[in-house]
């Protein structure tokens, strides 16, 4: 993160309340000292389940699996120099989550600390149910790689092209697995139904099922891979800020053949667990190389 | 209620991916006989109310439902109990996944209400705001959806009905206010709601802000959050009645960021509550 980017605004509080983490900056925030990577993803069954898959791989013996500070809205995790948050579905609330976690980063004094982001989505231009792919490029429903924001009732558009080092790291290394690791686009949508082309929403249907099947040829011939529904608010923040970030999409639907998500809970835990447990060789071997 | 032709005659025998839920016979019976759904952000809260509804403080004595989803509910007698998570997009789509379940099942004349928090503007912290129109951030009252990349608005009114017996159901010595007025969905705590304390530098000013906030009054808004556009565009194309009570957290006008304790806050979210409860016992 390059603090110079950082509203100048918050360098002058007095004590900065993180409202949802449930932190402020005049606490004690030592135990954030030795931070070099924070994890984003949905939901607190998931988050659990990356800071065990994390803890087991780097045998960190003290993580006992209870979240850390205010529980109310995300759930985070500390493990070892590895931070692990849920953000919660959709831009609204990863806003929230991105905005606090970026001050805190600020507080701790850690502007090196890199964002990951692993979320399911759904997949389309050959992605298949249980791949992944890293999001080289986050685009919004009108395909442009733009994030729309409305503030003081005027509207915005923030760029969503990001420095894709991270994103070649990571690549570099899963290939070393020699695990079908994709690399493409993203849309990022506001809702999982009629934003994403799905026609089993509940809501009466406004497009044509060749409406849909348009939708997503045009969204290949630009090489998206994924849809989901943070993609566009994760790029252009991480962009605003030059924060050191990568959005991995696992692909729980392969959006070319159904609309319907196929797996129960017990595969979605495989496939999930899968991606946690490369993204957590990854980091283990970054740490290890720093030392 | 009105669900989409596509699937209406669906075998209601498949798995909701975003409730983590199979339907079957068992599963639709459970929610066959629900006439309102309470609407809450955090699971934190749902539970909270849940245990008051069904007269108990033991959490376990309550079956937790849609567990390993991002949501979390109870059902008490005829009252579902769920929580929506944070912003429109998590609210939308959970309307879409728990409308079906409860078509499906039966509950065809079941309402819907949010029950939360907001920011206030230019009202007194404490006062609970029962919402007629939601706005969207620019100041359209309605939501915007974009289907394959073209942008359609919707309407956002709150059902009047459903509001004036919130209303009527309220005593006269309620130690605090409850208001009819119009609500702000943002889809941002920060930039989004004006505030000056996010990550991100605003390009507004002070004046601006200024200029916004008498823009809202003079729309008659009484508080920001985050979900009101949501759920009324969706229960309004869906035929569900709906609204929102909300209560004012602290006052915009004034200041940025909530810190009160956590004692005061909780007595605020109780107000919510309590309207809420009030409404139930006459409806």
């Amino acid at each position: 993160m390059n603090f110079e980017k950082l509203n100048p605004y918050i360098k002058q509080l007095k004590v900065d309340y993180l409202y949802h983490l449930g932190i402020d900056s005049s606490m004690d925030l030592s135990l954030f000292n030795d931070l070099e990577y924070i994890i984003f993803t949905r939901s607190d069954r998931d988050i659990l389940l990356f800071a065990s898959i994390f803890a087991k791989e780097n045998n960190i013996r003290e993580f006992k699996g209870y979240p850390i500070f205010k529980t109310e809205r995300f759930h985070m995790y500390k493990i070892g120099s590895v931070l692990a948050i849920s953000h919660g579905i959709g831009s609204p609330s990863l806003l929230i989550c991105l905005n606090e976690i970026a001050k805190l980063v600020y507080h701790i004094n850690r502007p090196n600390v890199k964002f990951i982001k692993i979320s399911p989505a759904g997949g389309i231009g050959g992605a298949k149910v249980g791949d992944l792919s890293l999001v080289d490029l986050a685009l919004n429903g009108k395909l442009e790689p733009l994030f729309h924001s409305i503030e003081c009732g005027r509207d915005y558009a923030y760029s969503t092209i990001m420095d894709n080092s991270l994103l070649h790291d990571i690549a570099d290394f899963l290939n070393k697995f020699d695990h079908n690791v994709l690399i493409g686009s993203a849309i990022g949508s506001a809702d999982f139904y009629e934003e994403q082309a799905r026609i089993d929403g509940f809501l009466p249907l406004t497009t044509t099922v060749e409406d849909r099947d348009l939708f997503l040829q045009k969204a290949i011939s630009f090489n998206v891979k994924t849809l989901n529904m943070e993609a566009t608010a994760f790029a252009s923040f991480c962009n605003e800020l030059m924060i050191s970030a990568c959005a991995v999409d696992v692909i729980v639907v392969d959006r070319t053949h159904t609309d319907v998500v196929p797996l129960t809970e017990d595969k979605q835990h495989i496939i999930m667990s899968n991606a946690f447990n490369l993204i957590s060789k990854y980091i283990a071997s970054k740490l290890s190389a720093y030392k | 209620m009105k669900i989409n032709s596509y699937i209406k005659d669906q075998k209601p025998d498949f798995y909701i991916y975003n409730l983590n839920l199979m339907l079957t016979p068992d599963v639709l019976n459970k929610f066959s006989n629900i006439k309102h759904v309470f609407l809450q952000g955090s699971p934190d809260r749902v539970t909270k109310f849940a245990c008051k509804l069904a007269n108990t403080n033991n959490t376990n004595q309550l079956e937790k439902l849609f567990v390993g989803s991002n949501y979390l509910g109870y059902k008490v007698n005829d009252v579902l109990l769920i929580s929506h998570g944070m912003g429109n997009t998590s609210m939308i789509t959970l309307l879409h996944s728990l409308s079906k379940v409860l078509y499906y099942a039966g509950s065809h004349d079941v309402k819907y209400i949010r029950v939360g928090t907001s920011g206030g503007i230019g009202i007194e912290p404490g006062s609970v705001i029962v919402t007629d129109t939601a706005f969207m951030p620019n100041l359209v009252p309605g939501f915007k959806i974009s289907a394959l990349g073209r942008d359609v608005i919707y309407p956002t009114g709150m059902s009047y009905e459903l509001n004036q017996k919130i209303l009527k159901a309220q005593p006269y010595d309620l130690p605090f206010k409850v208001l009819l007025g119009n609500s702000i969905a943002a889809d941002d705590f920060y930039l989004g709601q004006a505030r000056f304390d996010g990550a991100i530098t605003p390009e507004y000013t002070q004046f601006d802000r200024e200029e916004y906030f008498k823009k809202l009054q003079a729309n008659d808004i009484y508080n920001f959050e985050m979900e009101s556009t949501a759920l009324a565009s969706f229960c309004n194309r869906a035929d569900i009645e709906a609204t929102m009570i909300a209560v004012t957290l602290l006052d915009r006008l004034k200041e940025d960021q909530i810190c009160v304790t956590k004692e005061i806050l909780d007595s605020y979210a109780e107000r919510a509550i309590t309207v809420a409860t009030n409404y139930l016992k006459v409806a």
